[in-house]
């Protein structure tokens, strides 16, 4: 695949790292000449000194072959304006990195959709998304989130004594805005049709919406609704929206932050969380707030050092769950003996994301998930999914249509449901009928 | 200081105040042509007051008449401060030449005058007057045009005269400036993106009210006069009346429900009719300080009236039921109306004391009320619960809110001054207030107590409400008070009207200097 890179930090690096790695021919792009020469020395890449939104630049290294443009510089509009000329210029897919929120709220302005680009990668985002997935589901086995962050996959493991055993799925009356993806019975996996009846031990995975999703597991597992504490070391782009997707009558989140003015505007945007001045990495200041009695430790800071550091402290005073974010991967194996129970690393979350998109044709992502495919996909022009409602598709076998994203609202898919082109659909597929699942969204 | 332009703006303030006693000089003659002795004389004082008035105001405005530069800071305040001051002066001088008679046989003094203009302009609706109509005849006591602009002067000031002003004309310099100096501290926010544009917007809502209010009063009996002078003293929150017995002279259910209604809309935030007309319900709704102003309306209604109840106070010749005077009271007292249908004086102690309390709240933000303003309120209680949190753990960041939305930090220091300040000049003027009276003035009976009395004879004034307690209650007037001590309430009126800073800057000498 052609490759272009704009912005080469050090999310610009460690992508150009994975992509070259697999293969991929990749061209990066960055205005420090220095950076360029190190990159071009270490990497096998074509790099080019220059500004990003240079259309002749752009032009020169061949942007409308391109495959994919990824716009990773630190000015959000710098990237915008660059994604959106290199679509319009040629390139076949472009992901735009965002570290402002605004360009993520879609309630008074799509502008993913406005500058034409396929992913907006909020890495910081997805991190908190990363980390909150593990906070509110700890006993899932895995969980993904599809469309925005906006519907959720989750795999769970059926519990005895729970209401959904022996049952057939049709008569378990669920909400309407879940379905049940997939069941895993003794290493088998099959996507879920009405008829199947779950038996203990199984995996199963539900998708929908957050809350939807909560309200269901109850039906195939014992979940403890306690009152859970939350810490988070940091209040950075991380730390925030972590508190802000963890925000709810079932966790009491406090945010230790350093520096005052960046208090000051957390506290103003989180209103049901408790924002502290103080450094985390101070075994004074973590005494004195009880860590110790908090549920979760979360090390969010900017640096790897201090959030080890902290998180260690936290685990020492006594916190059942530590967790850290940490961007040097040679540090993960090291932690894990120092008793920190989980770290995610921005790069992975990022490398993960791009590598999801590496695909062709209608096909916008694909993961991997316990042998089954969940792919989204954008309906093309006058492609047969056009032409008929849901319960009509000639769908493959072991297929699922499960969400439908439509301008910026997102629904678990209906059997009278019909597709406009431009929708994306996120489904579930056997690995190997893929092929012709694609096909029907495809001209 | 800018003097030249300072000279200018006070003309047209002058000029603004002759127009408006014009508006009062139909009413010296109850029929076409006729006039009687009495109406003379009132129209003598009104004549003179629009000469002198006039004269004042060309001669200001001639020679300002080349004024150059902006409207600063300053000029603003002194042009409000000033005008506010020349306003009072000017609008006295119907009452004084008129020979109006403020007890049988006793013309008005300068001090009474002044009071009773500045009463009026502040919409405090405290008198002097004893008798507004002759006791047994009903016959006018004092001319029906004097009698018109005392009403009037509640109109003008109601919305404010520098708002009246900015809304005629809008296009002279520094407009924001003089409009934000009238107008509470905290409804700044301007409705259009246009100052001008806002005030007009404001003096129609305000003069579509009064036409209304002036409507359903006419409906229910009163005639002309009556009802427009009592459209005026309602909804600008004033409680100048045109009868001895205030509204308890008018028996009909009608007039009452009429009054009360038209005073809790005098005391609402006048942003919100605006959004009504724009048909924005949900932020009307969810406004937090309304619902609060309405909270306090009815718990302080249902507490006052189950006293009274249980007192069996229903003795006043009344057969009201003891909740809609109770109504009428807390509405009157909290949107710093001071409109009464009972001597409240004769109360329980306790719905007394509450009724104290209730002057120190006011209206809502933004509207014609005075007093402290419930929004303020409501903040000092938050910032308090706030720094009473920071005590045990300082470290924890939380901003102020209002409902969801966060307030400046400024506005956590600003409540707090403001209220202090409220606090320092009541307790300040009561001792100064009661050591300016002479002893001989509180004549030991039992409706006389000299504490009590001048403290609602402050609290009054600052908060712009009019009776008090005693010998300042319902029934009784202020025209025993030293002409010193009329004087000193009528800067306390001012003080009140102004919210504080924009006249406490005036006796700062080096807002005066020019470096």
């Amino acid at each position: 695949m052609n490759i272009v890179i704009l912005g080469m930090g050090t999310v610009g690096q460690s992508i150009a790292e994975m992509l070259t790695g697999k293969n991929h021919s990749v061209t990066v792009v960055d205005r420090a000449p220095d950076i360029c020469h190190d990159v071009a020395e270490r990497l096998d890449v074509h790099a080019k000194e220059g500004e990003a939104t240079n259309s002749s630049l752009m032009f020169q290294i061949g942007i409308a072959s391109a495959d994919l443009c990824i716009a990773v510089t630190d000015e959000d509009t710098t990237n915008l304006i660059a994604c959106s000329m290199a679509k319009a210029m040629g390139a076949k897919r472009t992901i735009c990195r965002v570290l402002s929120e605004d360009y993520q709220e879609v309630s008074t302005f799509d502008c993913q959709r406005h500058f034409k680009i396929d992913r907006l990668l909020s890495i910081e985002n997805l991190t908190a998304l990363e980390l909150a997935t593990v906070i509110r589901n700890p006993e899932s086995v895995a969980v993904e989130n599809f469309a925005r962050g906006m519907i959720e996959m989750q795999e769970i493991e059926v519990e005895a004594d729970t209401k959904a055993v022996g049952v057939a799925l049709r008569d378990m009356h669920f909400p309407p805005g879940v379905r049940v993806g997939s069941i895993t019975h003794k290493k088998s996996s099959v996507v879920a049709g009405p008829d199947d009846e779950v038996e203990v031990g199984d995996r199963v995975t539900l998708i929908g919406t957050h809350e939807d999703v909560d309200q269901v597991k109850r039906l195939f597992e014992h979940i403890n609704t306690a009152r859970q504490s939350i810490v988070i070391g940091g209040g950075g782009r991380i730390g925030y929206h972590l508190a802000r997707i963890l925000e709810g009558p079932r966790n009491h989140i406090t945010i230790f932050e350093r520096d005052s003015a960046r208090c000051a505007i957390l506290a103003e945007q989180l209103e049901h969380t408790t924002v502290l001045h103080g450094d985390a990495t101070q075994l004074r200041l973590l005494e004195e707030e009880r860590i110790g009695q908090a549920d979760v430790y979360v090390a969010a800071m900017g640096d790897d050092e201090d959030n080890i550091i902290s998180a260690v402290e936290a685990s020492e005073l006594g916190t059942q769950k530590t967790m850290s974010v940490i961007q040097r991967t040679d540090y993960a194996r090291v932690v894990k003996k120092l008793g920190i129970d989980r770290t995610v690393s921005p790069r992975e979350v990022a490398a993960k994301q791009v590598l999801s998109f590496l695909t062709y044709g209608p096909v916008l992502s694909r993961t991997s998930f316990s042998g089954i495919e969940v792919i989204e996909v954008e309906v093309q022009k006058d492609s047969p999914a056009t032409k008929y409602p849901l319960q009509e598709l000639p769908l493959p076998e072991q297929c699922l249509i499960a969400g439908i994203m439509r301008d910026e609202f997102v629904r678990v898919a209906n059997a009278d449901d019909a597709f406009e082109a431009g929708d994306v659909v996120v489904a579930l597929v056997q690995a190997d009928n893929l092929d012709e699942a694609t096909v029907l969204f495809s001209t | 200081m800018n003097w030249k332009l300072l000279r200018k703006q006070l003309g047209i303030i002058a000029l603004l105040v002759a127009a408006a006693m014009l508006v009062s000089v139909p009413w010296a003659f109850p029929q076409f042509g006729q006039t009687s002795e009495i109406e003379a004389e009132g129209l003598r004082g009104l004549l003179s007051g629009i000469f002198i008035s006039a004269i004042i105001g060309i001669i200001l405005t001639f020679s300002g008449k080349n004024a150059q530069g902006p409207i600063y800071r300053r000029e603003a305040l002194a042009v409000v401060g000033l005008g506010w001051i020349l306003a009072g002066l000017l609008g006295a001088i119907p009452f004084y030449i008129s020979q109006t008679q403020r007890a049988p046989e006793i013309p008005m003094s300068v001090a009474d005058a002044i009071f009773e203009s500045m009463s009026g302009l502040t919409t405090t609706g405290s008198s002097v007057l004893s008798d507004v109509e002759m006791p047994q005849t009903g016959k006018p006591a004092i001319p029906r045009c004097i009698l018109f602009w005392r009403s009037f002067t509640h109109f003008l000031g109601g919305m404010g005269i520098v708002v009246l002003f900015v809304a005629l004309l809008g296009h002279l310099g520094g407009a924001k400036l003089l409009f934000q100096r009238e107008v509470s501290g905290l409804a700044r926010d301007t409705l259009q993106p246009r100052i001008a544009q806002t005030a007009r917007i404001l003096w129609i809502i305000y003069v579509g009210l009064n036409l209304g209010c002036f409507t359903l009063l006419k409906l229910s009996g009163m005639t002309v006069f009556d009802a427009l002078c009592h459209a005026f003293g309602t909804l600008a929150t004033g409680g100048f009346s045109t009868r001895n017995a205030s509204i308890g002279a008018f028996e009909s259910p009608y007039i009452r429900t009429t009054i009360i209604f038209f005073m809790i809309l005098g005391g609402t935030n006048y942003t919100l009719f605006y959004l009504l007309w724009k048909q924005q319900w949900k932020t009307v709704l969810s406004n937090r300080e309304y619902q609060v102003y309405l909270f306090i309306l009815l718990s302080c209604t249902l507490g006052i009236g189950s006293l009274l109840w249980q007192a069996n106070s229903n003795n006043q010749g009344t057969d009201e039921p003891v909740l809609v005077r109770s109504l009428f009271h807390v509405a009157s007292i909290m949107t710093t109306t001071g409109y009464a249908t009972d001597d409240f004086n004769l109360w329980p102690a306790f719905p007394k004391a509450i009724l104290i309390l209730l002057m120190f709240v006011g209206g809502s933000v933004g509207s014609t009320g005075g007093g402290v303003k419930v929004l303020r309120w409501m903040l000092l209680a938050r910032i308090l619960l706030l720094e009473v949190f920071h005590a045990f753990r300082p470290q924890v960041v939380r901003p102020l809110r209002l409902g969801h939305q966060v307030l400046d930090p400024e506005v956590r220091h600003d409540v707090v001054v403001y209220i202090a300040i409220v606090f320092l000049v009541f307790a300040g003027s009561w001792i100064f207030f009661l050591a300016i009276q002479p002893e001989s003035l509180w004549d030991h009976t039992e409706q006389s107590e000299p504490l009590r009395d001048s403290a609602t004879a402050v609290i009054a004034s600052i908060n712009n409400i009019g009776p008090g307690l005693g010998v300042v209650g319902p029934t009784q007037t202020y025209g025993k008070f030293s002409d010193f001590g009329k004087i000193f309430l009528t800067m306390l009126m001012l003080l009140g009207r102004l919210e504080y800073f924009t006249l406490l800057v005036l006796f700062y000498p080096s807002f005066w200097k020019t470096h």
